[in-house]
């Protein structure tokens, strides 16, 4: 590599654009340096130091929202600055902000080191945001590994419970495998396009870029669409998309109920983020063949989410399954994205409701929840409504907004979704994502019915009696956070402006 | 697509497949054994009888040192290039002492945080 070369690469690195990520991973040092530093006695308030770091980093980026060129590349082409990446950014530091206050409700109960857990949710909220942004295959693989590496110790954290560990251990092993995919898809488009010189400088096919000035020109390029399906692939598993769902349930049901939804959120984001990114930038020639495929695993995926969570009573399993069901109907928004441009605002309208409504039913989940929180059934909801009223009401609001019930912001997210299809004329998609609406509100309701609407049992020969104590209630932070949720998922479904003014094109 | 480009894998492929099935084959053809003689088909080990499983148990220490050491021999890889690129570097005016600086920084914090964890230490 010539100097002058070096100098231009070298020239590219703003430091400061990559402001959040790194004042995050310094602050995920700070953590551990805390904890070396201070007295026993204080390291409950380290915690507090995770979220103080999350929030005032959020609010940094949501001042600096529109301050950035809108497709800048720097690093020498790694990493693309762009709207839908600085809405991922915001996205990510909510979610991150939010699962912070679940672990704080959550881990206490379990005898497990604390500080570790959030300097791994710093770390992985770091590497998810630089993922959103990724504008070359080695950087978008670094990022992933990074979030995938800190998931694998995140769900396997209570290392003294069985079900954690064998949780963390089928993460592990079929997480390997999807990262194979991945790779092995890299490599095939690596292969295919080979290095293109342009201008004195050598472009591989690393480069997203590159890869769709090669596509454009060879649109029937076996090795490449091949290598494309491959990295789709290893993206659908993320999401838990339909042939690479298998995993979600068991993995769901043993983490730790901050690390279930963190997984259910910003997991699944991640995914959808890049999903967007390639198929609008790399893959963007290959709509020809994505766009069926995608059509055929959303349809596939909305129908194994519903059937199979109908019969679910661990609610773990349930949100997962249903979580399954709502990777389905994004992936409808993503079809859709092709002909309708203001789609992919839409996915992440319906990301954004997604978060609020989930956020509020883990928040009740993890209030309910004794010391083994893997172990939650329907039935443990089933004296929630008369001895904690605020706990039934955030989770029938949330749950409701989950289903999509008119007056809640759930309902407007899977409306400007089905409405983007439409307009895209996905009428047979449409038609499935409906049914699998109508099989999803027999479950939901399920679980509404058992916390609200008591009904008598007769006592199972050889168990103990179901009344199971709830623990204590929520204190003022715990009320505080899950009535904004509430209050959001109410708001966002009369008034929809300050998020669609935000996300979706005039 | 040129196909001779990949001639050297194929003939790195067959050399490798050639020379370990002829060592294969030769020691088959030429060995000796003894029929019947288990004992004189043990691997020799200076007269003893062997004795005890291959595949015993190491204590989870030594995977943590090894871990250590590879975090530090990937230090010096990043190192040794640099030393090589420093004095052009600065040269052309491009930054290269404060990101290696944070680089070791980041390391040394690690390591304190390891003796400070008691990862080190072999008795405990």
């Amino acid at each position: 590599m010539s100097t002058e070369l070096l100098k231009a690469v070298a020239a590219s690195n703003e430091w400061w654009a990559l402001g959040p990520e790194i004042i995050l991973a310094c602050a995920a040092l700070g953590l551990l340096v805390l904890e070396l530093v201070t007295p026993k006695a204080q390291h409950r308030f380290i915690p507090h130091a995770a979220g103080m770091a999350l929030a005032v980093v959020l609010a940094g980026v949501a001042l600096n929202f529109g301050k950035i060129w809108d497709g800048e590349e720097l690093f020498g082409g790694l990493i693309r600055l762009s709207m839908p990446g600085q809405v991922a950014r915001v996205f990510f530091l909510l979610s991150s902000l939010l699962v912070c206050f679940l672990a704080t409700v959550c881990l206490p109960r379990a005898r497990v080191p604390r500080v570790e857990f959030y300097h791994l949710l710093l770390v992985v909220t770091a590497a998810l945001m630089l993922l959103a942004q990724s504008n070359h295959f080695v950087m978008f693989f670094v990022a992933l590994e990074t979030v995938t590496i800190g998931f694998y110790i995140l769900v396997s954290y209570y290392r003294e419970r069985a079900s954690s560990l064998e949780a963390g251990l089928k993460y592990l092993v079929l997480g390997a495998l999807s990262s194979a995919i991945l790779l092995f898809g890299i490599v095939l488009l690596y292969g295919a396009v080979g290095r293109v010189e342009a201008g004195g400088v050598v472009h591989t096919g690393f480069e997203f870029g590159t890869v769709l000035t090669f596509l454009r020109e060879n649109p029937g390029n076996f090795l490449a669409t091949a290598g494309a399906l491959l990295v789709i692939g290893g993206v659908a598993f993320k999401i838990g998309a339909f042939p690479f769902q298998i995993w979600v349930p068991d993995v769901y049901q043993g983490a730790p109920t901050p690390v279930t939804a963190f997984l259910a959120v910003s997991s699944k984001a991640a995914g959808f983020a890049v999903l967007l990114l390639l198929v609008h930038g790399a893959f963007a020639p290959l709509a020809g063949v994505l766009v069926p495929v995608l059509s055929l695993l959303a349809a596939a995926t909305i129908i194994f989410g519903n059937l199979s969570a109908l019969t679910q009573r661990n609610t773990k399993r349930l949100m997962g399954l249903s979580g399954v069901a709502h990777a389905g109907y994004l992936l409808i928004g993503v079809v859709a994205s092709f002909t309708v441009p203001w789609a992919a605002g839409a996915v992440w309208f319906y990301l954004f409701t997604y978060l609020l409504a989930s956020m509020a039913v883990f928040g009740v989940m993890a209030y309910v929840a004794g010391p083994d929180d893997s172990g939650e059934e329907l039935d443990h909801y089933a004296r929630l409504a008369r001895e904690r009223p605020f706990l039934g009401a955030v989770l029938a609001v949330g749950v409701g907004s989950l289903a999509g019930i008119p007056p809640l912001a759930g309902f407007m997210g899977k409306l400007l979704l089905f409405v983007a299809a439409f307009h895209a004329q996905l009428y047979g998609l449409l038609a499935v994502a409906v049914v699998g609406v109508v099989i999803s509100i027999f479950y939901y309701f399920g679980w509404i019915k058992a916390a609200w609407f008591e009904i008598w049992t007769p006592p199972a020969a050889g168990t103990d009696s179901p009344a199971r104590p709830l623990p204590a209630g929520p204190k003022w932070v715990g009320v505080a956070a899950l009535a904004l949720l509430t209050f959001a998922t109410v708001l966002l479904g009369f008034f929809q402006a300050p998020l669609s003014g935000w996300l979706l094109p005039r | 697509m040129s196909y001779a480009a990949y001639l050297p894998f194929l003939v790195q492929i067959v050399l490798a497949a050639g020379i370990t099935g002829g060592v294969i084959l030769a020691s088959q053809l030429l060995g000796q054994r003894a029929l019947g003689s288990k004992i004189k088909d043990a691997a020799y080990e200076c007269g003893i009888l062997s004795d005890g499983s291959t595949h015993t148990r190491f204590s989870v220490k030594f995977y943590v040192t090894a871990m250590l050491f590879i975090l530090f021999d990937i230090e010096v890889v990043f190192l040794i290039p640099w030393t090589f690129v420093y004095r052009d570097f600065l040269a052309q005016n491009i930054a290269i002492l404060s990101p290696m600086l944070f680089f070791l920084f980041v390391l040394v914090l690690g390591l304190f945080y390891e003796v400070k964890k008691g990862a080190l230490e072999w008795e405990k």
